[in-house]
């Protein structure tokens, strides 16, 4: 059972990291988006593993389904005549930010590595912990109704704002072309 | 061998940082703007794991952390939903969505 949430977590894992690379290394903005699918697909997936099964269905659902469809009509909607030239910048800051996220990488997996070998907590290496949770949609639900109520509302009133902004932008750009 | 069958939190926290650090550096590296705000969402969605993974592994009761996760991927469907807006406004005046010709506000 062990060996096989492994191998589980080690598939999603190459899948993530094939999406990621594929958004930023391929060379048509399609296969790009098609990378970016599996990955948020691969997401949900990941979430599923950790048992938070509403976040799993809320990433496949905003981000997989509707993230992606909204991107494929700029996609469809911009003919990209350029396609290629637009794929990476060969600048110097690209090789200078690589070497630095290397050494971010390096110097956070040796804080973390040097906390694993500490073996603070036999929780944290279980797998088995994630099973003693049960319907944790259920958890979060009652949170947010009862915790995060404000911070809930307060959510809705910025997405409203978000919605009503973007519909201005585009008022004042049709009003600019009328002009 | 037991690192890598044992499935842990710190093996969660890794590929996280793994995927944020890609998704910065795509950021940085990416001339078109629909692929900036792909990799923008896939550093939000790291956070996420690491919301995710503490909430699970260290606050089993209250999953907290869960929650924070809800918010952060609304924010990112928000974030990408006005940055498709600004990007089709910008598009209709430069006929671009190349990063490094849409400069009219840097100082």
């Amino acid at each position: 059972m062990e060996n096989l949430s492994a191998v589980i977590f080690y598939s999603i894992s190459l899948l993530l990291v094939a999406g990621a690379f594929c958004v930023i290394f391929s060379k048509r903005i399609m296969t790009a988006l098609f990378g970016a699918f599996l990955l948020f697909l691969m997401f949900g997936a990941l979430y599923y593993l950790l048992n938070a099964t509403f976040n799993s269905a809320l990433t496949v659902l905003i981000n997989a389904v509707g993230v992606m469809v909204l991107f494929m009509f700029l996609a469809i909607l911009m003919p990209q005549k350029d396609e290629k030239t637009l794929w990476l910048s060969f600048r110097p800051g690209m090789f200078v930010s690589a070497i630095a996220l290397i050494l971010f990488f390096a110097a956070i997996l040796w804080a973390l590595m040097d906390n694993y070998l500490e073996r603070i907590s036999d929780v944290l290496f279980s797998f088995n912990a994630l099973e003693r949770i049960s319907n944790t949609a259920y958890i979060v639900g009652e949170k947010l109704i009862t915790n995060y109520a404000l911070a809930f509302e307060i959510t809705g009133f910025v997405i409203t704002a978000v919605v009503v902004g973007a519909g201005m932008i585009g008022i004042f750009r049709r009003n600019e072309e009328n002009r | 061998m037991s690192i890598f069958n044992e499935i842990g939190m710190y093996h969660y926290l890794i590929l996280a940082l793994m995927l944020f650090c890609i998704g910065f550096w795509g950021v940085i590296v990416c001339r078109n703007v629909i692929r900036v705000m792909i990799c923008l969402g896939i550093m939000l969605n790291a956070v996420a794991i690491n919301f995710i993974t503490f909430g699970v592994f260290v606050d089993s009761q209250n999953l907290h952390g869960l929650v924070f996760s809800l918010f952060i991927a609304i924010f990112c469907a928000v974030e990408i939903a006005l940055g498709a807006v600004i990007l089709v406004s910008v598009y209709k005046y430069k006929k671009s969505c190349d990063t490094q010709k849409i400069t009219d506000i840097r100082g």
